[in-house]
């Protein structure tokens, strides 16, 4: 008798468990259709994008993209930051990017190692142009206006 | 019934999955309760705070709004085909598995709910690595020999493995490390040593107090969690493939030197050379997977306690005996999607530690689950690691809840805090 119950039960036991799996990745698969439209946003608005060297390498990455969308964005290495970068040579309040009227604005924040942009120390704040450079520690990161 | 619906879902006619759960639960339970030709209560009351339990949990991660709500799922399912298999080989080992089931999901909720209040104090590299050291040199001295691994210790009725959480407090050095790199540079001689060598030396250390205890499987999962963390996060391809030769070298001379080694790498080679001595256990749990054939021989009616240590490294087997190789396949997608969530979550996360230490967790729990089942199945040679929520062992299955429940802490608290954060900052403007 139990012989029986318990061939019976290990199919609908299978089919229970793959039912299972099948709506978890059902639910899954509708997660990562919305995270694509944001990734895809993120793009097209304007971004930071954090270049990385490899190592014994000098072809350059883009590793991450930031957004930047309104109000200011900190970059840092501080928890306090929006754009956090582990990098040793990066102060944890290192510059900020401030969205004006007149485009975004870049700010050193008296970091111990200075930024650069395009190459030059940023004395005062600047306005980024699309493709501007922007160097701190050893990381870069390109601005860029985003496309449509 | 209706408010448990999942909301996400467009189609609100769909069964929620944590319904599917309590029916794999009733099914499985109730099949054992009565496998004597007894009906036996004792069994359906497990069974029952189980069922609760799950739809506890469900409606407090849902109602609370604490961060993914699928890990606890999948974990709840692997954990009733644990359980239920224990509870099969023997009722005795099944009800203690059943206490240390109920201690992993107090300790899943203590580390959710009050995890975030401290996880932004807790970055000191050396603190960790202090830990590892003291956990280690505690064992050497009152550890006891089990199994020919000396890493149990014993305190009146409880016995532990140290081992399980050193694997979880290097997941935190590693995060550290990566984060703070700079902690570990040293001057030597007005001469500076990059802080990568330094690591390297500190975590060869480590793997060297490992195989002093014999354990091998965790140095192993150690030493990849080690190497993908670096892969990943600190871009280093050559210095990675540096540490896997070295590590390689070491590998094939302990190899050569300690017996012990010798006889694992040559039973997985050659299991059936020595059927009946070193090579019985690898291919009684082959014959076990191989009866099973597609759907199983039905739960109760295999021969998994063939197998020696069936319970705790060989369970996989067991579940491959008597719900067949679709059991085993089931398994292995559900650890797939709970790495894929894990990485999710690693993903969504900002700030560099967390994301460390999310993805140090999930990839421990990935690689072990690998080093396991290949194991049983002889793809890898067989170490000891137990397969995470499913294999008989208290330590096992508490650090395995303390990692679900770390991993769900990152996923809520922490990620609802960075995105807080950013709110805040747009508000200020």
């Amino acid at each position: 008798m139990y012989e029986i119950i318990a061939t019976v039960t290990k199919y609908a036991l299978t089919f229970t468990i793959y039912w299972f799996i099948f709506r978890i990745a059902k639910l899954i698969y509708q997660d990562i259709k919305t995270m694509t439209v944001w990734e895809s946003a993120k793009v097209t608005n304007p971004h930071l994008k954090l270049l990385s060297t490899l190592e014994g390498n000098d072809k350059q990455t883009v590793t991450e993209i930031f957004p930047l969308i309104t109000g200011t964005t900190l970059v840092g290495r501080g928890i306090e930051a929006q754009i956090i970068i582990a990098d040793p040579h990066i102060s944890s309040k290192h510059l900020q990017i401030e969205n004006t009227v007149n485009g975004y604005v870049i700010r050193d924040l008296a970091s111990a190692n200075g930024t650069f942009l395009n190459g030059e120390k940023l004395m005062k704040p600047l306005i980024l142009k699309e493709g501007d450079e922007i160097s701190l520690g050893v990381s870069k990161m390109i601005f860029s206006e985003g496309r449509e | 019934m209706d408010k448990f619906v999942d909301a996400n879902s467009k189609n609100n006619k769909a069964i929620s999955p944590v319904h599917l759960v309590a029916l794999v639960d009733i099914g499985l339970f109730a099949l054992l309760s009565i496998r004597t030709g007894v009906f036996e209560p004792f069994i359906m009351i497990l069974g029952g705070t189980k069922i609760v339990l799950t739809y506890t949990m469900y409606l407090i991660l849902k109602k609370l709004k604490m961060g993914d709500p699928y890990i606890a799922l999948i974990v709840a399912l692997l954990a009733s085909l644990g359980l239920t298999m224990q509870l099969r080989l023997s009722t005795e080992v099944g009800t203690k598995q059943f206490i240390w089931f109920l201690l992993g999901m107090g300790i899943f909720f203590v580390t959710t709910f009050i995890y975030h209040y401290f996880h932004k104090r807790i970055r000191a590299i050396w603190l960790f690595y202090g830990l590892m050291l003291s956990l280690f040199i505690l064992t050497l001295i009152v550890g006891v020999r089990i199994n020919g691994a000396k890493n149990w210790i014993i305190i009146g009725p409880f016995s532990f493995q140290p081992s399980e959480f050193i694997k979880i407090l290097f997941v935190y050095f590693m995060a550290s490390f990566v984060s703070n790199p700079e902690k570990l540079e040293v001057e030597l001689k007005g001469q500076k040593i990059t802080s990568k060598w330094i690591l390297m030396g500190l975590v060869f250390v480590l793997l060297g107090f490992f195989v002093l205890q014999r354990e091998f499987g965790t140095a192993l999962l150690v030493f990849m969690v080690y190497i993908s963390t670096l892969y990943v996060f600190e871009k280093a391809v050559l210095f990675s493939v540096i540490n896997i030769s070295v590590a390689g070298a070491a590998a094939f001379m302990a190899i050569q030197v300690l017996p012990h080694l010798q006889t694992r790498v040559t039973t997985w080679l050659h299991p059936f050379a020595d059927i009946a001595g070193k090579g019985y256990q690898i291919t009684q749990s082959l014959f076990a997977i191989g009866s099973g054939s597609f759907f199983g021989t039905g739960v109760g009616l295999g021969y998994p306690q063939f197998i020696p240590n069936v319970e705790t490294d060989f369970i996989f087997s067991a579940i491959c005996e008597e719900m067949g190789i679709f059991g085993g396949i089931a398994v292995i997608i559900l650890f797939m999607l709970l790495v894929y969530r894990g990485m999710k979550i690693c993903l969504l996360l900002r700030d560099p530690y967390t994301k460390v230490v999310a993805f140090g967790l999930t990839t421990t729990a990935g690689f072990q689950t690998f080093l396991i089942i290949g194991g049983v199945t002889r793809v890898v040679p067989l170490t000891g690691v137990t397969l995470p929520f499913v294999s008989y062992g208290g330590s096992s299955l508490v650090s395995s809840f303390l990692i679900l429940g770390l991993l769900q802490a990152l996923s809520g608290s922490i990620l609802r805090e960075e995105s807080f954060n950013d709110e805040k900052n747009h508000n200020k403007q």
